[in-house]
């Protein structure tokens, strides 16, 4: 039994019972869930930035920090937990992605992390089943691989799954 | 308007109940603040405080820093470091608990304020860089690591007024948390903190920074630019999760920064991940492992 907590940037999986996996405040970074029924494994990864070119060099260090690249090696992961040939059966969501109070919408990192990675998604013909982005709120997710549920808490408000 | 719920006045009051700083760290911030220092003032003003010294040289030769071999003078120390992380040293070492604090009416656990502040200091001195020297980086990081300071005295009156502060803020009742913070208790963090900037006799500038981070727009004009780079990277650091609790991105965003700083959205994009990368290994330093491991 184990708790995996994943910094940004970082990737993770998990499919012992009694295993949690989650990541905390996440602002204007998306996190990607990957739920796999199959094998009973949960793979998430924290994604801070939409594009990988700002810093190519980075992103074979860290690829989980952008969404161009966090989704392949995400997938590569949950094929290597045994998702292989199985892709389509994989169940994917997504939470994170806060804006500021901004009106005029200058600074939208969160809503590009958020399509940055439905576009990767799309290209491995992948899309997300449920979805708690956008708004102004940093929210933290937990994923536990007993009832396979995605948890979704902001602090001062109340616990949400999707 | 929403009515006061708190005396405002026993804020006030209680600013002077926050330990002072010792005197090397507040010399040192009265150097660095007057601008146009050099090293070896901030070496002269270390070396004068034998606390500082010692800290100084426990960071230095901490096994985050990962130096060979031992060092020994605070001049090498300095040298190694740089002087923005000196400051960072002061600080953390000199000003008690007071960065350390739990923040129960922003629902903040020990530690996010000073990881908070961190971030919004080494965000401050790489913005400062792409400011044509309109803003000194040493200046900007410190007033960063001192910018929310005041929420470790304001934030011990607001824990009856979470929920009613989040949800006038979410209702568009009061226009963000400064705003709302202002209604029910007469003052806020920035005012509080720039309160307790004076009590520490911090120089003007620091002081400034700390009052306008919210509105950089008021800010008088010499610090102006300052000003927007503290919001500025204030707002980064809560968009990267590195908040202080329930009020993370509740604050109007003034996007007339670009008059200031040079910096397009992808540049800004690469600056964050270069201040992450810096973030982790001066966290390390500064904090120790203990406080790493909560994140
Ligand atoms: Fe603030
Ligand atoms: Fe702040």
């Amino acid at each position: 039994m184990s708790v995996v907590t994943l910094g940004i940037g970082e990737y993770g999986v998990v499919k012992n019972p009694g295993d949690v996996i989650k990541t905390h405040a996440l602002g204007s970074c998306v996190a990607i869930i990957i739920l796999d029924p199959t094998t009973r494994s949960i793979g998430m990864v924290h994604v801070a930035l939409p594009e990988s070119k700002v810093h190519p060099a980075r992103a074979e260090k860290l690829p989980g920090y952008f969404a161009d690249t966090a989704v392949p090696v995400l997938l590569q992961m949950m094929k290597g937990m045994g998702a292989a040939g199985n892709l389509k059966k994989l169940v994917v969501k997504l939470t994170g992605g806060a804006n500021v109070m901004d009106k005029n919408n200058t600074f939208n990192i969160g809503k590009r992390n958020a399509l940055a990675i439905k576009k990767a998604l799309w290209q491995q013909r992948m899309g997300a089943v449920a979805e708690e982005v956008g708004g102004t709120i940093s929210r933290t997710v937990t994923v536990a691989v007993d009832d396979g549920k995605v948890v979704v808490t902001s602090p001062g408000r109340e616990p949400l799954n999707i | 308007m929403a009515e006061l719920r708190v005396d405002t006045r026993e804020i006030l009051e209680s600013v002077k109940n926050v330990p002072a700083l010792s005197p090397g760290a507040s010399q040192l911030l009265s150097v660095i603040g007057g601008g146009d220092y050099k090293v070896a003032d901030i070496v002269r003003v270390i070396e004068n405080d034998s606390a500082l010294t010692a800290n100084v040289l426990k960071v230095i030769n901490s096994a985050a820093i990962g130096l060979r071999r031992e060092v020994n003078t605070v001049h090498e120390a300095v040298a190694y470091l740089g002087d923005t992380k000196i400051i960072g040293i002061a600080l953390a070492s000199s000003s008690g608990d007071t960065f350390n604090k739990e923040l129960p009416g922003y629902h903040g656990s020990r530690g996010d304020l000073g990881r908070h502040c961190l971030w919004v200091a080494i965000a401050a001195r790489e913005l400062a860089r792409n400011t044509d020297g309109k803003v000194d980086p040493g200046i900007a990081f410190t007033a960063g690591l001192l910018h929310d300071i005041g929420k470790a005295v304001i934030s011990d009156f607001m824990v009856e007024l979470v929920p009613e502060i989040l949800d006038r803020v979410g209702n568009v009742e009061e226009s963000d948390h400064l705003e709302a913070e202002r209604s029910m208790m007469g003052t806020d963090h920035c005012e509080i903190g720039g309160a307790l900037a004076g009590r520490w006799q911090m120089p003007m500038t620091l002081i400034e920074g700390i009052l306008h981070h919210h509105r950089p727009a008021g800010a008088p004009e010499e610090v102006r630019a300052m000003a927007y780079v503290i919001h500025l990277a204030d707002t980064l650091a809560m968009m990267q999760g590195f908040d202080t609790g329930v009020d993370s991105l509740q604050y109007t965003f003034d996007p007339a920064y670009t008059d200031h700083v040079n910096l397009k959205s992808q540049g800004l994009e690469g600056l964050v991940l270069d201040v992450q990368i810096d973030y982790r290994s001066t966290a390390e330093a500064l904090f120790g492992d203990e406080q790493e491991n909560e994140e």
